[in-house]
């Protein structure tokens, strides 16, 4: 498979709700679209909620993987349209 | 009978706090996603358990094994305490049961929180704040002289109208009813991490029933809470008062183990420590919360579940001050941290 492109990273390591979805939404509204965005997050509730609210804000999520213990990888593609 | 609650309180706390920790069951996530947000998987689940309690409690009322003590409408002390809570919990990084379980897995920031939680609400109960919350008490507020509960709402219409339980089965339908139409038009979730809204809602829900129906064994008529009983044992470590301790303190002895062991079964468990600014501001949150709940007279746990179950307007009003002050809090805290970084 082929490695994902990676546009921004973005490490939200120590933070909870709400920043991390705050941050993560500023990050990928900053993106184009199409652009990807790679967060990663240290609890699972944000690996939880980061990628269930980033989706309902019309973002397409492509992946989310626990990248080690007590840490996950949320990767996002910026969906927003070309007005 | 003493063994029966230890067990029976023990074995539900750890049921419940694995339960909370796998479905990430933030009360404060899903008081803000209502506004904040086009996502509410959270909301489900708190729906779901209020659909699972609205019945259940009314069954056991009706079979005569419960008697549920309704909160007051105590119109200050409901609304300032609820709104203080709702922006502690903010400031904190959740509500008060999911502070416990993020502690049990080894987040710092909720620990200092919860610290907090326990000395604001010292302070309430047995402290410098305790005269305010007596005074903040008094505006009681009844419905046609009977208990302010939603089931006795026809009461204020057509005096001394008050309705069986033919009546309040009518209610407690329709509310049901309306819950279960809004979860059946959820979206699929994709990407689930941990239990999905609707095994957290079931869990947690049947939980929550069971409290009511081993607190009664004891004589106790309420259902799950988290303030009474965090205030009883820190009574008790603190200040040798053995009180307050009762099944809600073996529930949350269990609750601990619970979410620690679901913690590490998922591979959640490390220790992490936030910036120290964060961790001021988890503490000025906790702070904030221990003065909220304690003034209210119950938390999301208290008020938000098991309160609202049993329709109590005490409860409801709290919980939408709750609510409310949650909004406030994220609303700030969007402005400080939309700001460009200079």
């Amino acid at each position: 498979m082929a490695e994902q492109t990676i546009d921004k990273e973005l490490d939200l390591s120590g933070e909870v709700c709400p920043y991390t979805f705050i941050k993560s939404k500023m990050a990928i509204e900053a993106l184009q679209p199409g652009q990807v965005l790679r967060v990663t997050v240290d609890n699972s509730e944000s690996a939880g909620n980061v990628p269930r609210s980033l989706s309902g804000e019309g973002h397409e999520v492509v992946s989310v993987d626990k990248a080690d213990k007590g840490r996950w990888r949320i990767v996002v593609r910026n969906g927003s349209t070309v007005e | 009978m003493l063994l029966i609650s230890v067990v029976s309180g023990l074995v539900s706390g750890f049921v419940g706090g694995y339960a909370l920790q796998r479905g990430g069951f933030c009360m404060h996530s899903a008081f803000r996603s209502i506004a904040f947000e086009k996502e509410h998987s959270i909301v489900r689940s708190w729906l779901l358990v209020l659909a699972i309690n609205i019945p259940a409690v009314l069954l056991l009322e009706q079979a005569g094994l419960v008697f549920p003590a309704r909160a007051p409408l105590t119109v200050f002390a409901g609304l300032i305490g609820g709104l203080v809570f709702g922006l502690g919990m903010v400031l904190a990084g959740g509500c008060v049961s999911g502070t416990y379980y993020r502690a049990s897995k080894g987040m710092t920031g909720s620990l200092v929180a919860l610290t907090g939680f326990v000395a604001g609400g010292l302070m309430v109960t047995r402290g410098v704040l305790q005269p305010v919350r007596g005074w903040l008490m008094r505006t009681e507020l009844s419905v046609a002289g009977e208990e302010a509960s939603l089931y006795n709402l026809p009461a204020v219409f057509s005096t001394g109208f008050f309705p069986g339980f033919g009546f309040r089965w009518l209610i407690a339908g329709v509310l049901v009813l309306a819950i279960v139409i809004f979860l059946l038009r959820a979206p699929k979730s994709r990407f689930t991490v941990g239990w999905s809204w609707w095994q957290t809602g079931v869990v947690v829900g049947l939980v929550a029933v069971a409290a009511w129906y081993f607190s009664a064994l004891e004589y106790r008529d309420y259902g799950l809470s988290i303030v009474q009983p965090t205030n009883a044992l820190a009574g008790w470590l603190l200040v040798r008062e053995s009180g307050g301790i009762n099944w809600a303190s073996w529930f949350l002895l269990g609750l601990i183990p619970g979410a620690f062991v679901a913690a590490w079964r998922a591979g959640d468990l490390s220790l992490r420590v936030p910036s120290a600014r964060r961790l001021m501001q988890n503490l000025g949150g906790g702070v904030l919360m221990g003065w909220g709940a304690n003034l209210a007279g119950g938390c999301n746990i208290g008020h938000g579940i098991t309160g609202v179950s049993t329709l109590s307007l005490g409860s409801i009003w709290a919980t939408a001050a709750t609510i409310g002050g949650v909004w406030l809090m994220t609303a700030l805290v969007y402005r400080t941290t939309a700001q460009p970084q200079t």
